[in-house]
């Protein structure tokens, strides 16, 4: 303005400038920064060593109106439209790749979801993996022309469970003060590990036997380290009586015999193991998204599982849950009162 | 009259008194391993058996009695978890003469078990004995298989 005042000679110009200002102010178009734009892929896929077919499932993001939160995608916000050809690509050595391509096909149905079947995109590709192996995965879309790609490495060899070992004779002892071991070998291009055990019982009311399981997963290990003998998951037997208690139910006449326990015992990638790391990180207020695709949202990495089936309870364990404070009102039978049991008619 | 109100103060003071219960402490109950004296047992599980492969061979129990009419009953009053990959097995216990019970199997067929001592296939061999737990101290064992 000390400008203008001093300048008679420039007033026209500040004028047209002043104007010119004043001017944009009457125009009004609104800039949405919600306009809907092309939905991105979604592909999941799971290379299992165990296993002579892997599977690719794939997707579309979708987006919610503003105006609807409580919008319910359609099937046909899902499903990709589009004649898409998956392959998967291993690369026997730097300069010689073996291709094989998956075919579309009709799905056992989901336990759950809002599409059991509907929205379903699963690619079978006959592939036994090669143990330490890279392999990309490529979606090719050929209306649109994109790729879709993404690279991971299978697992070397050796993921075995140490503990618990079927042994005649060998049974679980979980009480206070005597925890279980869950030991495995790790493998190499797996970091990522978790055990679930399974504790199965019988249920005899009103002379009707119904067996029932208690699954209690244990906490997630993250360890690249592949030289070690073996990694050890700890299962506290206190806790064990406390999950016990917590999840089954009293009721009036009940007998309960514990049966045995399952284990499982699952592995992952490193792809794997860095995505899970990421989503469980709460140190920090924002959310690292971590993507393992070119052009598209999912994950491509390795899983692997091992079992161990029908693993007997010790009689210290049947006694602890049948006299110990947390869990004597849930019906379980000591050992002497199951060794009388087998010689009666059990329904 | 004064005397009256003395003999009835004196009667009624102990039932009074007795109504409070003083002798319950605040907060949980202390531990009772907190209370008596402990040591730790320490027993090495080992086992070398001519003439049968290591991979046919496993531990199955190791277990703790009280006496030695107990070890030779099968009353034991703890058992651990085994597992080849552990050699040593630690119990935490009041001082003390405790007996040891520990058994491996044969996997082999029935020749090869019998030709080094086991029954037959999936045959045990047993190994027990005397041991003795002492205040602030770890007691170490070895068990001997023959």
């Amino acid at each position: 303005m000390v400008a203008i005042a001093h300048q008679p000679s420039s007033g026209i110009l500040n004028l047209f400038l002043l104007v010119s200002l004043l001017l944009p102010q009457a125009c009004s178009s609104e800039v949405d920064l919600y306009q809907p734009g092309d939905p991105i892929p979604v592909v999941w896929c799971l290379l299992n060593p165990d296993s002579s077919n892997q599977y690719v499932r794939v997707s579309q993001t979708y987006m919610i109106p503003l105006d609807q939160p409580d919008y319910k995608p359609t099937k046909e916000d899902l499903t990709i439209d589009e004649e898409v050809i998956v392959y998967l690509a291993a690369e026997r050595t730097p300069v010689q790749q073996e291709i094989f391509y998956g075919t579309l096909i009709d799905t056992y149905p989901k336990d759950s979801g809002l599409f059991t079947r509907a929205a379903n995109q699963v690619y079978r590709i006959p592939c036994k993996l090669i143990p330490a192996c890279t392999y990309s995965l490529y979606i090719h879309f050929l209306e649109t022309n994109r790729v879709v790609y993404a690279q991971t490495r299978s697992f070397g060899n050796g993921f075995t469970i140490i503990d618990p070992e079927i042994v005649p004779g060998r049974s679980i002892n979980l009480f206070n003060y005597q925890d279980f071991y869950v030991r495995f070998r790790p493998v190499t291009y797996g970091s990522i590990y978790q055990s679930t055990m399974t504790f199965r019982y019988a249920e005899i009311l009103h002379g009707i036997r119904t067996d029932q399981a208690l699954v209690l997963p244990q906490g997630l290990v993250t360890e690249k380290d592949t030289t070690r003998n073996f990694i050890e998951q700890r299962i506290s037997g206190e806790r064990f009586l406390i999950d016990v208690s917590r999840n089954i139910l009293h009721a009036e006449g009940i007998r309960r015999i514990p049966l045995g326990f399952d284990f499982h015992v699952t592995c992952g990638g490193d792809d794997l193991a860095v995505k899970i790391n990421a989503e469980n990180n709460t140190q920090s207020f924002s959310v690292l998204e971590v993507n393992m695709f070119d052009n598209a949202f999912g994950v491509f990495s390795c899983m692997s599982h091992r079992h161990v089936y029908g693993f007997p309870v010790s009689a210290f364990t049947c006694d602890t849950l049948a006299g110990n404070v947390l869990t004597r009102d849930l019906g379980f039978l000591t050992s002497r009162q199951i060794d009388s049991l087998k010689y009666e008619n059990l329904p | 009259m004064k005397t009256f109100h003395k003999i009835l103060l004196l009667i009624l003071l102990p039932a009074i008194t007795g109504t409070c219960d003083i002798t319950a402490p605040d907060g949980p109950d202390p531990d009772p391993t907190e209370l008596t004296p402990m040591g730790t047992l320490d027993i090495a599980f080992t086992y070398r058996i001519q003439g049968i492969p290591a991979a046919r061979m496993r531990k199955v129990e190791l277990c703790l009695a009280k006496t030695a009419d107990d070890l030779y009953r099968g009353i034991f009053f703890t058992c651990c978890n085994v597992s080849e990959a552990i050699t040593h097995y630690q119990f935490y216990l009041p001082p003390g003469e405790y007996f040891y019970f520990a058994s491996i199997i044969c996997l082999c067929s029935d020749d090869s078990c019998k030709f080094s001592g086991f029954p037959g296939h999936n045959g045990l061999l047993q190994d027990g004995g005397k041991v003795e737990v002492f205040d602030g101290q770890i007691t170490k064992y070895t068990t001997q298989f023959h």
